[in-house]
């Protein structure tokens, strides 16, 4: 027997860790604390490099303090021993930018990018494809840069794509790798990411700035996607777009890519924060906000198939104008459509039968069962401030 | 209730455990900025249901040696009855709104509003859903 009761019944049978709440909560700590361990452990690999890089110029008589030469992206890859990579920053497949920005004290390079598999040591699935980017960075004034002027953890150089939300497209839902290092008072940035080709039809950003993940305070999105540094944002930041082949593009891939992530929703006004968010609370009754049924009654009408289709073709409209607002996803727009169009077949083979209920208002809902239950017994239609909502009274199931 | 919401997905407790401890640790990691707590809330539910959905793929195509499935299922015993084995054979699409719906207490405007779907394809699919959990549980008996 199904009803409210029975079935919590069943779930409140499940068991789990005692300690599960003082695990995750350890393991949330500990991930804060690695983001800043990052770049300590980062600094001890680039000040072996660093040494021997000085010997060498300081015997061809070059001087150290203000960089004459920059490492090639080639180079770059050479520093961290992957050789691979190093070739392919020289083959055809790389993209030799070169381009600079002047922000505050600083001037940010592009240096190059360059796309494919299997090309560091680092990679745990070599057939998975990766873009790898090097940027530059150095001071105005000439002088060496220091590392700790622009640690790993208080700037972020990352991806963006135009058209999706900042906080669905970036290093952290790529999955990325940085790792930067000083060599001539220049300071260098690997940026090691998911493929972006597949966004190539979008316009792809490449965005250096002072903060951790974008939000609203540090990017603004325009209402055509294209996005920028909030006008009052007054940290380092350089944006350069990327030239990537648009026969690589993968819509579909982007598309699911961006769904998978839940975070393609933006707002550019700043609000403060609600007091409860960010607290959460494990084990029985998760948060409090309780949600209760209210309850009315509506004129019910039975739909023959081609009534139904007709109200499908509505329907679908009515969604694809919300796709276009963006309060609708494509995905969910295509399952909507898909189960509709299944619910029209089975009215066709009387396997269904179809309801439209008419509140007092004249709001309406359509409901598809199995033929003869699609009203069942125990199913009231009500009628809330909202619309109308199907309540099952479980005492007579 | 983001463990119990998992377990409709997930046999084990351990994997429903790491759906909900990596939906905070992508919480963590991305620091995503909500409208308002609804607005996270919704968000929590949804990633849980698609990590609960992706860990059970994975264990789909994953092919134990017989020896150390039986072992996992000697570690992590669970009690489970008709009617949860029942919820966790109905498709994803039906058994997350069985479980918002029975158990959270949700309506179908509510369920409609934390899984971005229309509100007639959730009313579509719960009473999908019982019709399939009524059918299994009469094959059981």
């Amino acid at each position: 027997m199904l009803n409210k009761k029975t079935y919590r019944e069943a779930i409140d049978q499940l068991s789990f860790s005692a300690d599960f709440e003082e695990r995750t909560m350890q393991l949330l700590r500990q991930r804060t604390r690695e983001a800043e361990k990052e770049n300590t452990t980062m600094k001890f690999h680039s000040l072996r490099k660093l040494a021997i890089t000085a010997a060498v110029v300081a015997a061809l008589a070059l001087s150290v303090s203000a960089a004459l030469y920059f490492l090639s992206p080639a180079d770059v890859a050479d520093h961290y021993d992957q050789p691979l990579l190093a070739e392919a920053f020289q083959s055809e497949k790389a993209i030799l930018l070169d381009e600079t920005v002047q922000t505050g004290d600083y001037d940010v390079t592009l240096a190059g990018l360059v796309s494919g598999a299997g090309l560091t040591s680092w990679e745990a699935n070599v057939d998975t494809s990766h873009t790898y980017a090097v940027l530059m960075v150095r001071r105005t004034d000439g002088q060496s840069i220091d590392k700790e002027e622009l640690g790993i953890t208080e700037y972020t150089a990352t991806p963006l794509v135009g058209g999706y939300s900042p906080q669905a497209v970036n290093n952290w839902t790529l999955g990325a790798f940085a790792t930067n290092f000083v060599q001539d008072g220049v300071l260098y940035y690997l940026l090691d990411t998911a493929d972006l080709s597949i966004f190539a039809n979008h316009t792809v950003y490449f965005a250096f700035y002072e903060g951790s993940a974008p939000n609203n305070a540090i990017f603004q999105v325009a209402e055509d996607g294209s996005i920028a540094f909030a006008e009052d944002f007054d940290g380092v930041q350089a944006l350069f777009v990327l030239p990537l082949d648009k026969s690589l593009a993968d819509d579909a891939a982007a598309d699911a890519f961006v769904e998978s992530t839940e975070l393609n929703f933006w707002s550019n006004e700043r609000t403060e924060p609600e007091d409860n968010v960010g607290s959460y609370t494990f084990g029985e009754g998760g948060d409090s906000a309780s949600y209760s049924f209210s309850t009315a009654s509506g004129e019910w009408k039975q739909l023959t198939p081609e009534e139904y289709e007709a109200y499908i073709a509505e329907e679908t409209e009515r969604l694809r104008a919300q796709v276009e607002d963006g309060v609708l996803s494509q995905a969910s727009f295509a399952i909507t459509v898909g189960e509709m169009e299944e619910n029209l077949a089975g009215l066709k083979a009387g396997s269904l039968i179809a309801a439209m209920v008419t509140a007092e208002d004249g709001s309406q809902t359509v409901f598809v069962g199995t033929n003869p239950d699609v009203i069942p017994a125990d199913v009231q239609y009500q009628e809330t401030k909202d619309g109308i909502s199907m309540v099952i009274d479980d005492a007579k199931d | 209730m983001l463990l119990k919401l998992a377990s409709t997905r997930l046999t084990a407790a351990a994997d429903a455990e790491d759906a909900v401890q990596e939906t905070f640790l992508r919480l963590v990691s991305c620091r995503p900025s909500f409208r308002d707590a609804e607005h996270e809330k919704a968000w929590l539910i949804r990633t849980t249901l698609h990590r609960a959905s992706d860990i059970r793929r994975q264990a789909g195509r994953a092919a134990l040696p017989i020896e150390e499935a039986a072992l996992e299922n000697e570690a992590a015993p669970q009690t489970e009855s008709d009617l949860l084995s029942a919820v966790r054979a109905l498709p994803e699409n039906y058994s997350a709104v069985i479980h918002l719906h029975y158990y959270e207490g949700y309506s179908i405007k509510e369920i409609a509003k934390l899984l971005r779907l229309p509100a007639a394809t959730v009313g579509t699919r719960l009473s999908r859903g019982r019709d399939r959990l009524r059918q299994m549980l009469k094959e059981e008996a």
